[in-house]
């Protein structure tokens, strides 16, 4: 009986303090839904998030952490919380044999572990999706364009900076100085020499 | 496995620690400009809050760290998003989506967005597209352009004349004084030269017929030459085209009433130059240009092989690179 206890309540523990206990050698990969194996990703601020392994590889930074065998406990990514890893996981299940990473995959594939990972062009609904996904107000797509440059996810950063440069067509000067939060730190005489400069961007 | 995770773990928590190090400079200079405007709570970032207030606690930011501090932990934790948190490669990742003209609105913002955005590269990738790369047979050995310059280069021909050239052809009624029609190009209009009922001009890379009435297209001869067709020259008939471009060739096109503009293709060439070939004048038999190669070339047209020269001949003979010969070059 008392050993009936100890197994669930350790497996418990495990979920909710995994960096403290670890995972002895011999447990099998942590397995979603579909049997694929999963790993954990756990935010800043403590939130956890279950993502498919090979989904994760589409972040060069998760792939390394992977490869280099941390991918059996949470992965702690401190400066990403949890509303942004969130929506991060979601394009990364969205973004299943997107081409915009995939193809990096063909040339670091081991062992046959991408073969149903075969490229396809993103489809209306994946666009759909990514229109969607940058929806988002000024200070959350900054999150997430940062979100993308930590995790080196070519297919976020596409999506995230094609927003951004969305975001800034057709604005004035200063509408693009306020939103991406600069400061003016031309002089009036530099900056009236600049405009001069550029006047044919004005017309 | 759970010796070597820890070691995994803390390799990628020192690279985040080393970005977030990064970022918090940057982030520090950004926030002199807090605007104290309130963002949302949920994406605020609990880890750069903290490391911002360590780093401001000891340094001369400290007004800043009383401000941070004195809010509410949820809404002093985000100040307002700056482009400089961000890396500039991915600024420059932005930037690159947009285009000239965005580009230049955008180097009035900082000084920052002005060298991201005066990238040498990206604006080489710009001209190159919309004019192909330069010619690399300039005369008196002109190099090719300087590191830095492309921007420029790129403005000269894209923007500085279009203030003054609107790319039209106007046909005006000499009595009275009207502007009659306005022919709209795509480019600018290099050369005109009316015939009849019709005129021809060349626009960029593209030749194209008119009809004056009705200002309707007869006939468009796309990509007559890479980079520009500077220069025009017609038969009296009208139905014999000369093109010269900045490839330093010269096309011979013929018209006929059937004249579908989709596959026009010149029924002779020559190559008499090695630069851009500005002028041409055609008297018959003669066609002579000039070219900043700084030569003339005189080609003898009635000499062309296969060419009985009757212009309204339906059935004509391809003659590519006619002879030598046929052209004599003076210098």
């Amino acid at each position: 009986m008392s050993s009936g206890d100890s197994g669930p309540s350790s497996s418990k523990q495990l979920v909710q303090q995994p960096a403290a206990a670890g995972r002895s050698p011999n447990q099998p990969p942590l397995l979603g839904a579909g049997g694929r194996k999963v790993i954990v990703l756990k935010s800043g601020d403590e939130e956890e998030f279950e993502v498919d392994l090979l989904d994760a590889m589409q972040s060069r930074t998760l792939r390394r952490a992977i490869e280099d065998g941390c991918g059996d406990g949470p992965m702690p990514l401190p400066n990403l919380t949890g509303p942004v890893l969130a929506k991060v996981v979601e394009l990364f299940r969205r973004h299943r044999g997107d081409p915009r990473w995939a193809d990096e995959l063909q040339e670091t594939e081991k062992e046959g572990m991408f073969k149903d990972y075969a490229p396809q062009k993103p489809t209306a609904e994946v666009k759909g999706f990514d229109r969607e996904f940058v929806s988002v107000d000024r200070d959350a797509l900054f999150d997430l364009l940062r979100a993308a440059n930590f995790l080196e996810a070519p297919g976020l950063l596409d999506v995230t900076c094609d927003a951004a440069a969305d975001a800034v067509m057709n604005m004035t000067v200063e509408e693009v100085r306020e939103y991406f939060g600069l400061v003016n730190d031309y002089t009036p005489e530099e900056e009236a020499a600049l405009r001069k400069q550029h006047e044919w961007a004005f017309q | 496995m759970a010796l070597e995770c820890p070691k995994a773990k803390a390799s990628l928590s020192k690279e985040s620690a080393g970005r977030a190090l990064d970022e918090q400079n940057k982030s520090t200079h950004s926030k002199n400009c807090v605007s104290g405007d309130v963002p949302g709570p949920n994406f605020t970032s609990q880890a750069d809050y903290k490391s911002v207030l360590l780093k401001s606690a000891s340094g001369f930011q400290s007004k800043k760290a009383t401000v941070e501090s004195s809010g509410s932990d949820d809404s002093a934790a985000d100040s307002r998003r700056s482009i400089t948190d961000l890396p500039q490669a991915l600024v420059s990742e932005i930037l690159c989506r947009l285009d000239a003209k965005e580009l230049g609105i955008v180097s009035c913002v900082s000084t920052l967005l002005h060298s991201l955005a005066s990238d040498n590269k990206g604006w080489r990738q710009f001209y190159c597209e919309r004019w192909g790369p330069p010619v690399c047979s300039m005369p008196f050995g002109t190099e090719l352009p300087e590191e830095k310059a492309w921007k420029d280069l790129f403005i000269e021909r894209e923007f500085r004349s279009n203030g003054s050239w609107d790319m039209s052809v106007r046909i005006w009624d000499r009595a009275k004084l009207k502007c009659l029609k306005v022919l709209r190009h795509g480019d600018w209009v290099w050369s005109l030269v009316p015939r009849g009922s019709t005129v021809a001009s060349t626009a960029g890379r593209d030749a194209y017929i008119w009809d004056i009435e009705n200002g309707d297209q007869i006939a468009v001869i796309g990509n007559a030459h890479p980079g520009n067709a500077y220069s025009l020259a017609r038969t009296h008939s009208g139905d014999l085209l000369f093109t010269g471009g900045g490839d330093g060739a010269i096309h011979l096109f013929k018209l006929t009433q059937e004249t579908s503009s989709d596959d026009i293709k010149p029924v002779a060439t020559w190559i008499p130059h090695t630069a851009a070939v500005h002028s041409l004048a055609f008297e018959f038999p003669w066609l002579v240009s000039c070219s900043s190669d700084g030569r003339l070339a005189l080609i003898d047209v009635g000499r062309l092989e296969g060419w009985n020269f009757q212009p309204k001949q339906t059935s004509v003979g391809l003659i590519k690179n006619a002879t030598n010969t046929d052209v004599t070059i003076l210098t």
